[in-house]
């Protein structure tokens, strides 16, 4: 019996209304199935579904419902949680998050072992060791003790990874476990799931991004609107899709789809001027950590700079500098070569409206209670527009990021993700700008929405003119909106130059590692 | 750690110290002759004790001496002398601690069961339950204490004779009070803490916990309440400081002993040298169990420990 998973036929619906509809999915010891599609599409409902948690409000059906060859179509809670951690492991997307931040994380893993197993204290302890060890967490007597918000993101992702291989699940679910994750990050925690998947454990991996999966699933689902639309073996998906919205998103993967030809190019003197900016923290240890070292640059109208490198390589408090919001500790920051950094906020403020700022998280940037119209119309009034002409000024505003004019009375909770980074897009626009600074704006969406946003940012700046400084971790996506681009580490600039000469010929070791991190599909067809 | 610990701690001393410097300036800051203040209307008093008043208070010396003087008799625990009451503050004050304190705790800790009993069977409900339970809630805070008190002294007191009406000193005599004004502050606490509960679990780590197979109660138990918890505290600390200089109502209607009464028979006799160290009590009652606060949230929460010394 080396069939884990068998599911025939299984829908899933809130009062009556179907957001996974019919999935068919098989699964062997040693084996990973993807599923893939994007937000909304039914794949984490799916993959709650198949541990009983769909929700209280939820109707799960099936046809055929096994886990290890054992029918649970008509378990209730109780079996359910006999199963759960003992025959299924769960991981979740962001573990500073998914693992209790008030316990250690060796309680956390030590939890489905008291509840599954029949060890004693010591021998739960050694296992708890063994098992962070198995993930790959080095000096786990130590690591044990300690506190996720006090681990690194990656070993926090395997800290939550041990846990819910506790208990000996032989089937592991795993949903978006690398999306909170850095390119380097991501690559070791998907090189920890290759090897668990080699040591027999059956492997459901979901994301909505199909690079990343490309490299250790055998088969593949595509998901769209609740239903598979298509599975196969991985190659087959990835070389020759065969449904439409698979098609979509391999197109939509970063370096993989046809970027428009550049039409305007680098225009005049430049309009940001950064110049030996260095700042630093004080941490509470008391030790001073080095943000920024010595960073320059220039950027001209109609220009984009690229800026890469993992957490905490000083790209957030580079934008921070450029905005205005932070007082370098020396060096200058110049617009149009008059000075701004060293200037009294008095006379900045003054100048703010030419400096605007694309959030990574568009729905933490959005008063929750502002109307999509209010919170343009407060930018607008900064900079002195009439009451009389704002009504069409936002109109205008929304069409120019692609909204309907309809959207103005929504508040962001009523929007889409995508639909609330273009309102993010339309503020910074209304005050009329020369520098927009983006701090990885696309982050937080998926996949197919991040190549629609990347097309307008592009857009915008080539019929504006605008000059954009655009933060990323995602090589793949700096590549392609990018002219030049600087790639840090720990504060300094360790390589710099025209984007494709550095990601095709790095020089820096860290350089290097970074493109050889970014999840790539090998010799894909797109149309 | 310690060093954190010992941070709390010297704030608090600090915060005691800005309480005396402003009794000391409300003391100093009352127009007229501040002999007369200290005396309190209706006094007549010899030139002997006018003397006396003057030389105590520093009053023919200059603010500074005065302040330092204030401060060091504070110090050294000398609270003055009620000329209304013609006894010292400190002899005024001494055996109302003991029954606000026994009250005060006995209430919270009355109201802090109750609340986790009552939020631990409400929270994550249905409906219904729900908003049955936010409605007896909100009547348990808006009930008048007072009115409370007296259906109480009625039924358990006078009718059914199970509880004294009136007193202090015995733990019979503690319950009744202790329960009508635990009620309010129950109110309060329990939607504190549900809402606290309901928050933790819809984070994400609830939903990784019942991955692992735990059941509902091990997920509230071990995981869900402690969060709720920090709230609890922040709370509770208020609560309990606020009944220190505020069950005026309870008190009286109980025929207690206790700080709120003497505030306010205090206050309507002016009788400013007993106004004064009551309100610097409850500051230090405030100061302390904030203290308190801060270090449960120290054991609560392990984020909040930084890495110094």
């Amino acid at each position: 019996m080396t069939e884990l998973l068998d599911a025939r036929g299984l829908t899933v619906s809130f009062d009556d209304r179907a957001v996974a509809q019919d999935i068919d999915l098989q699964l062997a010891a040693g084996e990973c199935l993807a599923l893939v599609g994007e937000s909304g599409s039914g794949k984490s409902v799916t993959a709650r579904a198949l541990v009983g948690l769909a929700g209280p409000r939820a109707t799960v059906t099936a046809e055929r419902l096994q886990v290890s060859g054992e029918d649970v179509s008509r378990y209730g809670e109780r079996q359910w949680r006999r199963i759960r951690g003992s025959r299924i492991g769960f991981v979740l997307q962001d573990a500073l998050t998914a693992l209790d931040p008030l316990r250690t994380v060796g309680a956390e893993v030590d939890e489905p072992l008291r509840l599954h197993t029949r060890l004693g204290r010591t021998a739960r302890d050694a296992e708890v060791e063994r098992l962070l060890t198995e993930c790959g967490i080095p000096d786990p007597e130590r690591r044990k003790n300690q506190y996720a918000h006090e681990l690194s993101g990656g070993l926090r992702q395997r800290a939550l990874i041990a846990s819910a291989l506790a208990a000996g699940p032989a089937l592991l679910i795993a949903d978006e476990p690398t999306t909170a994750l850095d390119v380097t990050v991501q690559q070791q925690i998907l090189d920890l799931l290759a090897k668990l998947k080699r040591d027999g454990h059956g492997l459901v991996l979901i994301s909505h991004d199909l690079a990343v999966v490309a490299e250790i699933a055998d088969r593949i689902a595509v998901l769209d609107r609740g239903r598979i639309v298509e599975q196969g073996p991985a190659l087959d998906v990835l070389s020759r899709p065969r449904h439409e919205m698979t098609r979509e998103l391999l197109a939509a993967i970063p370096g993989n789809r046809n970027a428009k030809p550049r039409q305007v190019h680098r225009q005049g003197p430049a309009v940001l001027s950064v110049r030996g900016v260095s700042h630093r923290y004080r941490e509470r240890s008391g030790q001073y950590r080095q943000a920024l070292a010595r960073v320059g640059f220039e950027l001209a109208r109609g220009e984009t700079l690229g800026v890469v490198g993992e957490s905490g390589s000083g790209k957030s408090t580079l934008a921070k500098v450029i905005l205005g919001l932070l007082r370098p500790d020396s060096g200058d920051v110049l617009l149009d070569a008059e000075p701004w950094s060293s200037i009294g906020e008095r006379d900045r403020r003054r100048r703010r409206r030419e400096v605007q700022f694309v959030p990574q998280n568009p729905l933490g940037a959005l008063d929750p209670r502002y109307r999509v119209g209010s919170v343009l119309s407060e930018s607008l009034a900064a900079i002195g527009v009439p009451r009389s002409d704002r009504l069409q000024r936002i109109a205008a505003l929304l069409a120019e990021v692609g909204l309907p004019p309809e959207l103005a009375v929504r508040r962001p909770s009523e929007l889409s993700g995508g639909q609330r980074q273009r309102v993010c897009i339309a503020r910074a626009l209304a005050t009329d700008p020369r520098i927009l600074v983006c701090d990885e704006p696309v982050s937080a969406l998926d996949v197919r929405t991040q190549a629609t946003v990347l097309d307008l940012l592009a857009d915008l700046r080539d019929h504006r003119g605008l000059a954009l400084v655009f933060i990323s971790h995602d090589l793949a996506v700096v590549r392609e909106i990018s002219d030049r681009v600087i790639v840090m580490k720990d504060g300094h600039i360790v390589e710099s130059g025209p984007v494709d000469d550095v990601f095709d010929h790095p020089e820096h070791p860290y350089a290097k590692e970074l493109v050889a991190a970014t999840p790539r599909i090998p010799a894909v067809e797109t149309r | 750690m310690i060093a954190l610990i010992l941070r709390r701690v010297l704030a608090g001393v600090a915060v005691m110290w800005v309480a005396a410097t402003l009794t000391f300036a409300a003391l100093r800051g009352v127009r007229g002759d501040p002999v007369a203040a200290v005396l309190g209307p209706g006094a007549l008093v010899t030139p002997e004790v006018r003397a006396q008043i003057v030389s105590e208070y520093g009053f023919d010396q200059p603010l500074v001496v005065q302040y330092l003087r204030w401060l060091s008799r504070l110090v050294s625990g000398d609270l003055g002398w009620s000329y209304q009451l013609g006894q010292p503050v400190t002899e005024v004050l001494r055996g109302q601690l003991g029954p606000t304190a026994e009250l005060a705790i006995a209430a919270t800790i009355t109201a802090v069961l109750a609340a986790v009993v009552l939020a631990l069977l409400t929270a994550g409900r249905g409906r219904t339950t729900r908003s049955l339970a936010s409605m007896a809630e909100l009547s348990a805070v808006s009930v008048p204490t007072f009115w409370l008190g007296l259906v109480a002294l009625t039924f358990f007191s006078f009718r059914w004779q199970l509880f004294p009406a009136t007193g202090a000193g015995s733990l019979s005599a503690l319950i009744l009070p202790a329960v009508v004004l635990a009620v309010p502050v129950a109110g309060v606490l329990t939607q504190v803490l549900r809402e606290g509960l309901e928050t933790a679990l819809a984070q994400p780590f609830a939903l990784s916990v019942r991955m692992r197979g735990i059941g509902p109660v091990a997920l509230i138990g071990r995981h869900a309440l402690r969060h709720a918890c920090i709230s609890l505290a922040t709370m509770t600390g208020w609560v309990l400081g606020s009944l220190f200089g505020g069950a005026v109502l309870t008190e009286t209607v109980f025929a207690r002993p206790g700080l709120g009464r003497v505030l306010l028979s205090a206050i309507t006799s002016r009788d400013l040298p007993v106004v004064t160290a009551v309100v610097l009590l409850v500051a230090a009652a405030f100061t302390v169990i904030n203290l308190l606060v801060d270090l449960a949230y120290l054991a609560i929460d392990p984020r909040l420990r930084r890495r110094t010394a």
